[in-house]
């Protein structure tokens, strides 16, 4: 989803959205469209949390960067003495969005649990992950094109237009 | 602690459901502040993802993201089956399913959102996402060069399906959408 598309689901919709999933970690913050949805009252659902280290393979390319391998990410996490992947959770709750992270390792989805109610970050801290967005979409969508001729970046409205299908 | 919904005899460390913060939708819904991810990509069997959500729900998980495309629907609600048989009441629990690629067509939006609530035993679905907006399919597992173009135009799904009660007051909202509302696809007839 993107700006231009949510305008126009907006003014078509019966019934406005609720909530609005989307890739959102430190290395791909949305900030504008981020923004736009709380200002509309749709919450932000995030995916991809902590950057999707099991993403399968379709999906990575070698520009991929990780938000758990940041310096700035692992310097938080050392000061509190919690795996880098905490951190992100819990600057995503924070920040204002729902992170839906995944895991089957028990130790890891009781870390990220208590995270979320665990002392928040500090504000500097969260300051300083907000400088850390690199516009790194990790979940490109390469499998939803069915034109030749299309590149991924096609399906997210770059230039704030509809990309014509 | 939730302990009476430990897998085994041992009690199991967790947080109290309650502590963890929610955020009030506009619907008025109060959606908890983190939910498990149910994809288990191409490396996690779909009965591992069912422990997994299991476990979760015993260390106080409330909020569960699924879709029909991850393929364990099925398993999952087996899991949520058993969390209510010990004492989990459905109104403390959030479960997001979403309607996959070559489902948006007029006549597969509701079988398809039914085919998840009865996969996942839930009775209804707090929130019903539009998977993507891009109306293809590809197979699970499949590399990038999988393309194929089906149906599309739920212009009007999520009013039918809220109106309908199968879904939670708190309806829906896209997930990753791109639809044009209102240019119907080359090749595909609009409603």
């Amino acid at each position: 989803m993107t700006v231009p598309k949510m305008e126009l689901l907006l003014r078509d919709a019966r019934i406005k959205p609720v909530a609005n999933e989307m890739e959102l970690h430190p290395h791909f913050q949305q900030p504008g469209f981020f923004r736009y949805l709380l200002d509309k009252g749709i919450q932000p659902i995030g995916y991809s949390p902590i950057g999707s280290p099991g993403r399968p393979e379709r999906d990575r390319t070698p520009e991929d960067t990780s938000p758990v391998e940041d310096p700035v990410i692992l310097e938080i996490a050392q000061k509190l003495g919690v795996h880098p992947a905490v951190v992100c959770i819990k600057w995503a709750i924070e920040r204002g969005q729902i992170p839906i992270p995944f895991s089957a390792n028990r130790r890891n989805m009781l870390s990220n649990l208590l995270g979320v109610v665990s002392k928040p970050l500090a504000p500097a801290d969260m300051e300083a992950i907000a400088k850390l967005d690199r516009n790194c979409r990790l979940i490109k969508g390469q499998v939803f094109l069915w034109k030749d001729g299309q590149s991924w970046e096609d399906l997210w409205d770059l230039n704030g237009r509809i990309t014509p299908a | 602690m939730p302990s009476t919904l430990a897998q085994s005899d041992q009690p199991v460390a967790g947080v109290d459901p309650a502590l963890v913060p929610f955020r009030m939708l506009s619907s008025g819904d109060r959606m908890p502040s983190i939910g498990l991810g149910t994809f288990g990509s191409d490396h996690v069997s779909h009965d591992a993802v069912a422990e997994a959500v299991k476990y979760a729900a015993s260390i106080g998980y409330r909020h569960f993201d699924c879709a029909s495309v991850y393929g364990n629907e099925e398993q999952i609600g087996r899991a949520f089956r058993a969390m209510f048989q010990n004492g989990l009441r459905r109104n403390e629990v959030w479960i997001t399913s979403k309607l996959w690629n070559d489902k948006h067509g007029e006549n597969d939006v509701i079988p398809s959102c039914e085919k998840s609530l009865s996969d996942l035993q839930a009775g209804y679905l707090d929130l019903y996402l539009v998977h993507w907006p891009f109306p293809n399919h590809h197979p699970p597992g499949c590399d990038v060069s999988a393309r194929a173009c089906s149906a599309l135009h739920p212009r009007e799904l999520h009013a039918d399906l809220a109106q309908n009660g199968r879904v939670g007051r708190s309806w829906t909202g896209p997930s990753h959408w791109d639809i044009q509302y209102d240019r119907p696809q080359d090749g595909v007839a609009s409603p």
